[in-house]
């Protein structure tokens, strides 16, 4: 009896830890999937731009079907990345900056920006990065991570047009 | 020999315990731990996408939220019932009746239990503040149903056979500072049940 009792304790001891290691490590697992496949969407320190999402999308869970992304899978191991991007008029733009463990560190959008083009120094948090012009410098609390480019499509006219604009995004090493 | 092969069974079933669990709890828990907040059907957390989110509430959002944006951002609001509670099928008429939500932009998503967008022969997947027609008073009516019916249609992709558990997505845009401050106060759509295929 007392045997039965030590095993089953110990069964569950174990399970408690391994859950909550399970639990802490989902989000690294996910997001390093996500990366690890950058090679299927042109690589990693560049950047590729989703076609529109519908019901055959597979690469990010719960897509928007009215915003076009456009995804820069980075590793600032090597130094920091040039960010830029135009501006669309009257419709909702943001860039969102992701780590390696899905928490989102920076995000701006069309209301903050006066401009009709960003641009943007993204580099490892603590480097002392060169500007790019006195570009804003985004710190990234991780080497790698996703910096995300929304675009709303206001209406199915307006698609070419948007398309054509958020498809000048680049991101590239510095 | 014996003792080695006691041990290896206990360690795999824990692991099969711990990482079942987490399994669970990854796709089958909502929201609600801290942060959690519930307005009618629908659900959301204050801690989305924030360094802040507690491991669970991290942990589901990059399973079913991957990239999702902080509340200074974005508000995700999801709702897998009706306003009764019911889970919501793909074989049922449900109407969705919602007022102005203080929001640069809104948008309801129906996505399937996969958390991907269901195939549907209208090709239609969404209802936005953009697309969505209004009544004289600003608020809207919008029907999921398999053939919605109305201006404002999101179709559920139903053919035949059991219907299909679904949910909504509701996303609300750079909400205005004083609406985002309380989350819990804001008025959210009700989804009522119709009839079933």
């Amino acid at each position: 009896m007392r045997q039965t009792f030590v095993w089953s304790a110990a069964i569950l001891t174990l399970a408690v830890i391994i859950h909550i290691i399970g639990i802490f490590a989902v989000p690294n697992v996910i997001m390093g999937t996500l990366i690890s496949r950058a090679g299927d969407v042109g690589g990693v320190n560049t950047i590729a731009h989703g076609k529109r999402a519908d019901a055959t999308s597979r690469q990010i869970v719960r897509p928007s079907p009215d915003l076009v992304y456009s995804m820069c899978v980075f590793d600032l191991s090597e130094g920091p990345l040039a960010l830029s991007a135009p501006v669309p008029a009257d419709t909702y733009w943001s860039l969102s900056a992701f780590d390696d463990n899905t928490n989102n560190f920076f995000v701006v959008n069309d209301r903050q920006i006066s401009t009709d083009h960003v641009e943007f120094v993204l580099a490892r948090d603590g480097y002392q990065a060169p500007t790019l012009g006195g570009a804003p410098v985004i710190l990234s609390p991780s080497d790698t991570g996703v910096v995300l480019f929304r675009t709303l499509i206001q209406s199915e006219d307006q698609f070419e047009a948007l398309n054509q604009i958020r498809q000048q995004a680049t991101c590239a090493p510095l | 020999m014996k003792l080695a092969l006691k041990l290896g069974a206990a360690f795999l079933v824990s692991v099969f315990l711990g990482l079942g669990s987490v399994y669970w709890f990854v796709e089958k828990s909502d929201l609600s731990g801290t942060g959690g907040i519930a307005v009618g059907p629908w659900t959301t957390n204050e801690k989305i996408g924030d360094v802040d989110a507690a491991p669970y509430t991290r942990a589901i959002v990059a399973r079913r939220g991957l990239l999702a944006l902080n509340k200074r951002e974005t508000v995700y609001f999801n709702a897998e019932a009706d306003s009764s509670g019911t889970p919501l099928v793909s074989n049922c008429r449900y109407t969705v009746t919602g007022k102005p939500i203080p929001t640069g932009w809104w948008s309801i998503t129906l996505y399937g239990a996969d958390h991907y967008l269901v195939d549907n022969p209208q090709g239609i997947f969404s209802q936005a503040k953009n697309t969505v027609t209004r009544n004289a008073d600003q608020g809207y009516v919008i029907q999921v149903a398999s053939a919605p019916e109305g201006p404002n249609g999101i179709p559920t992709g139903y053919s035949d056979g059991e219907g299909e558990r679904f949910s909504l997505t509701l996303r609300l845009y750079n909400l205005e500072e004083n609406a985002a401050e309380d989350l819990s106060a804001l008025v959210l759509p009700s989804i009522e049940k119709g009839d079933c295929q």
